[in-house]
């Protein structure tokens, strides 16, 4: 038997535990197939005697009842799953940070507060409806009027002061432009010439990127008519109203009342000279306080009343208009309102992508650091963990 | 990701356990260590066990798990150190030339298989993986290639180069006897070779 013979029956007789008289003597004279022999058996025999260990005949036989267990009970966070839910909790976390912190990222508006009043007006959502004293048609409004509502809104009666009277007088005009600096200077203009004053004004800009003034004005009583006609012919008007509120009972009231006390206090003065005991003396000073407080009082709110009748209170809403907007919806066809409808709809994914990216580039910094953190943790706990398998 | 089906544990239980052993003792010599052995033993069982259901029969139940703990265990070696080239240690001068006689072929046997699992702890993983499927475990060339995805080609050449540097290894007297002890702890003198 040659070496190739015996080689070629190497793994049968592995297996087999034995060899026969001619593989046996061919060992005897080849030392390389005795060898390749003895390395084979003991190769295929180095594990016999070596048991394995109980813990992992444990550990696999409960990893796959573990792994077999119905879903109700299994926890839906597999490693699969965890994947995906990361995937949603990034996308709430983009989505809604961009839309909660959109106000706070944007440049902060305009807001010149005037030292007296300063009210706050919210920017309405639409246009302001005609108030109860009545409403004035618009020129050119388009989308908002129709002529048979134009005609049907007359202007409405301005209030007739009678002579003496105490009239408020309150007007809120809407208007749109295109040209939003130019007729925002124009009404300043129109303000300046008749000695008139902000009392609160808002200028901001709205989603699409249009602004927004909202302007409280006092106009001197005299001068509120030409001041409107100055105003009409400014931007579009698109909506008119006037409230006037007579106080003259209000103010004759106060102005009896206050004068009074005022008679009181001569007389209080009078007797308070007169006074014989410290008793009295100090019930007269007493009372003097009181009426000296009525009199500051009623004397606020004469000057008060005589301010708001003096100064009428106009309310101006400029509103700028894009290429956009404009969209008459008399002659739209259906293809017009859908090329419309995409127009915003573009401006608005634009919006939400342009808000999105602030939002990355203003969490970035906390984004890096919470990298880092779960970085250094898993560095950590993996480290930790080979120390305690090692151990 | 939801509703995956999985086969009955039990069916599998009885199908895979007459391999347990053979699963474990193979990582455990890829792997060098009962604690790695374990761990790449116990997903090997868990990852045949998802895809139980996709086995189709086509090669022996044994030998599709042995392809399973191959992968296992050279995805975790990977992980723990970077592969060296094989080039490199093909061009270690390895190989044995001379005709002496092996002292290996004089020890006995359980001291012949301590110093064969010392030596298999020292070739490089690639070669080490051929050896364990091929001369351990028994596999074909056609089913270690299957099992390491590689062509039977590269597992003659590579069995072909570990067998040497075994060789080699099993050969170096100086190294069987440098810090070895006899399994029952004696120490044994140079002269009782000879």
């Amino acid at each position: 038997m040659n070496c190739s013979e015996f080689r070629a029956l190497l793994e049968e007789n592995v297996k087999a535990g034995k060899l026969s008289a001619q593989q046996l003597e061919h060992l005897e004279g080849c030392r390389d197939c005795l060898f390749a022999y003895t390395y084979l058996k003991d190769c295929r025999t180095l594990d016999e005697g070596s048991e394995v260990p109980d813990s992992f005949k444990a550990s696999w036989r409960q990893a796959i009842i573990k792994e077999a267990l119905p879903m109700q009970t299994k926890p839906w966070f597999n490693a699969r799953s965890k994947k995906w839910l990361a995937l949603a909790a990034a996308l709430i976390v983009l989505f809604g940070g961009t839309a909660l912190t959109k106000d706070f990222l944007d440049p902060p508006s305009q807001n010149k507060s005037a030292v007296q009043g300063g009210e706050d007006y919210h920017l309405p959502q639409n246009y302001p409806a005609p108030a109860a004293g009545g409403a004035r048609g618009v020129e050119d409004a388009g989308i908002m009027w129709s002529e048979a509502e134009q005609s049907a809104l007359a202007s409405p009666p301005v209030a007739t002061a009678k002579t003496g009277a105490k009239i408020i007088r309150t007007i809120s005009v809407t208007l749109s432009t295109r040209e939003f600096e130019k007729d925002l200077d124009a009404l300043r203009a129109a303000l300046a010439d008749i000695n008139g004053y902000v009392e609160y004004s808002d200028i901001s800009t709205e989603s699409n990127f249009s602004r927004y003034a909202t302007l409280t004005l006092r106009i001197p009583k005299d001068h509120v008519d030409a001041f409107m006609l100055e105003v009409e012919g400014i931007g579009r008007s698109v909506a008119v109203s006037e409230s006037s509120q007579d106080v003259s009972d209000q103010y004759t009231d106060v102005a009896t009342r206050l004068q009074t006390q005022k008679t009181k206090m001569e007389r209080l003065q009078v007797m308070l000279k007169q006074a014989v005991s410290i008793e009295e003396l100090l019930q007269i000073e007493d009372s003097i306080a009181d009426t000296q407080y009525q009199i500051d009082s009623l004397s606020g709110t004469l000057q008060g009343l005589d301010s708001k009748v003096d100064y009428a209170t106009v309310n101006v809403y400029l509103k700028e208009e894009l290429d956009a907007d404009i969209v008459d919806i008399k002659d739209a066809t259906l293809g017009d309102r859908i090329l419309s409808a995409l127009k915003t709809m573009w401006t608005s994914v634009q919006t939400l992508l342009s808000d999105m990216v602030v939002f990355i580039i203003v969490m970035m910094p906390f984004i890096l650091i919470a990298s880092v953190v779960i970085i250094l943790a898993r560095w950590f706990i993996k480290k930790r963990r080979n120390k305690n398998e090692k151990t | 990701m939801f509703g995956r089906k999985l086969p009955d544990p039990t069916a599998f239980e009885e199908a895979v356990a007459p391999y347990e052993r053979q699963i474990y003792f193979t990582c455990l010599r890829i792997m060098g260590n009962k604690y790695d052995a374990e761990d790449c033993a116990q997903e090997t069982l868990l990852r045949a066990y998802r895809a139980f259901l996709s086995f189709r029969g086509e090669a022996r139940l044994s030998t599709w798990l042995y392809a399973i703990a191959a992968r296992v265990c050279m995805d975790a070696l990977r992980a723990k150190r970077p592969e060296s080239s094989l080039d490199d240690l093909m061009d270690a001068g390895w190989e044995k030339e001379d005709d002496a006689p092996s002292p290996y072929m004089a020890l006995e046997e359980n001291e012949r298989k301590a110093a064969l699992g010392k030596a298999l702890e020292e070739l490089p993983d690639l070669f080490r993986a051929v050896v364990v499927l091929c001369d351990l475990q028994g596999l074909t060339y056609e089913e270690a290639a299957q099992a390491l995805s590689i062509p039977i080609g590269t597992v003659r050449s590579r069995l072909n180069r570990a067998r040497k540097m075994l060789l080699k290894q099993l050969s170096d007297y100086g190294e069987l006897f440098l810090d070895e002890t006899r399994l029952n702890g004696e120490r044994r003198d140079k002269d009782e070779l000879q």
